[in-house]
């Protein structure tokens, strides 16, 4: 970017916006219909752990405690209980470790926080590279000024005849 | 020279925290259960003979609920001492047995009891495994006369074992 025209960068800002806008309309408005029953059957067993195997979705070990999850969340689907019911009937059994994704609350919460601050102080210190490197606007000050006249009369007098 | 000192400062914070939420993670595999001390959780519903049950018809007895499968070995070894507890139950009316299957079709069921005796009732409940926070099996609890859970059992019981912590706890 240093030393690239401002007409320049601004283009690209734009392409970036363009870009994110376009990615988060297609996320929002994107209709694939209504949800059927057995997507929504694997959705969930997609989105709990099996209790016995190390971070395997449930949907995909073959251990009987997931078999036996799965199981549940079908009946629980098909009596028409909420997402939110089966997932605190499934965390009322096997505590939040049944999640795949982590809950936002206490320690675990820290998952969720630690990115955030990593790009924080991330951006904070690009920034800060940026300014220090002189990559901001910025207009001489009147000791700027005076060391620039000093250092052309040092160079004149050095000159050689 | 102070922006260093302030990222390692950072960066010491956030690597006590990961070492924090690494450390809270462990320890989940602990065999107990929760549900020792408290009320027995619902064990209703149409047993695989078709009868209705309910836990709390129970009340005023013991009762063991298991959970087993057909395809698992220690549960196959435990059933003699649980016909045989049956049995006790069955002459001293303070004992009854329930069982709920774990990932397990109720022909293999039907065909496993009739090979093997038992005539106590068994659901088929993903709900009340889940509920007893069953992990594998077998697995069994033990509910006092008042429907309180006393003791948990995992990787099978005998009917000596469960005969002397009922005296024990009596």
């Amino acid at each position: 970017m240093k030393g690239s025209s401002p007409s320049a960068r601004l283009g690209l800002w734009i392409a970036i916006l363009v870009a994110s806008v376009s990615m988060l309309s297609i996320a929002t408005f994107d209709d694939r219909g209504p949800e059927t029953t057995e997507e929504r059957v694997q959705r969930l067993s997609d989105s709990f752990a099996c209790p016995e195997c190390d971070g395997q979705a449930v949907s995909e070990s073959n251990a009987a405690v997931a078999a036996t999850i799965r199981a549940l969340i079908r009946d629980r689907v098909a009596e028409g209980m909420t997402d939110v019911e089966i997932r605190d009937e499934l965390i009322r059994g096997y505590s939040s470790d049944v999640l795949l994704n982590p809950p936002s609350e206490g320690i675990s919460a820290l998952v969720w926080i630690l990115p955030v601050v990593f790009v924080v102080f991330g951006v904070g210190g690009w920034v800060a590279a940026v300014r220090r490197s002189g990559g901001g606007s910025r207009t001489a000050t009147d000791t700027d000024r005076k060391l620039v006249a000093d250092a052309r009369v040092v160079a004149v007098d050095e000159e050689p005849e | 020279m102070t922006v260093r000192r302030i990222a390692l400062s950072v960066g010491a914070v956030l690597s006590l925290l990961i070492l924090l939420l690494a450390v809270a993670g462990g320890g989940s595999d602990a065999p107990t259960s929760t549900l020792l001390g408290q009320r027995v959780p619902l064990v209703t519903g149409e047993t695989l003979e078709g009868d209705d049950y309910d836990i709390d018809r129970s009340r005023g007895r013991w009762v063991v609920v298991n959970f087993f499968a057909t395809w698992c070995p220690p549960c196959i070894a435990e059933h003699p001492d649980l016909v045989a507890l049956e049995q006790i139950g069955a002459e001293n009316g303070q004992i009854d047995v329930v069982a709920n299957v774990f990932n397990d079709s109720p022909e293999n069921v039907a065909e496993f009891f009739a090979e093997n005796g038992g005539s106590w009732p068994v659901l088929s409940d993903p709900a009340v495994a889940v509920e007893f926070q069953i992990r594998r099996v077998p697995e069994s609890f033990l509910v006092d006369p008042f429907g309180v859970v006393r003791v948990h059992y995992t990787g099978g019981v005998t009917t000596d074992q469960i005969l002397a912590d009922i005296e024990t706890l009596s």
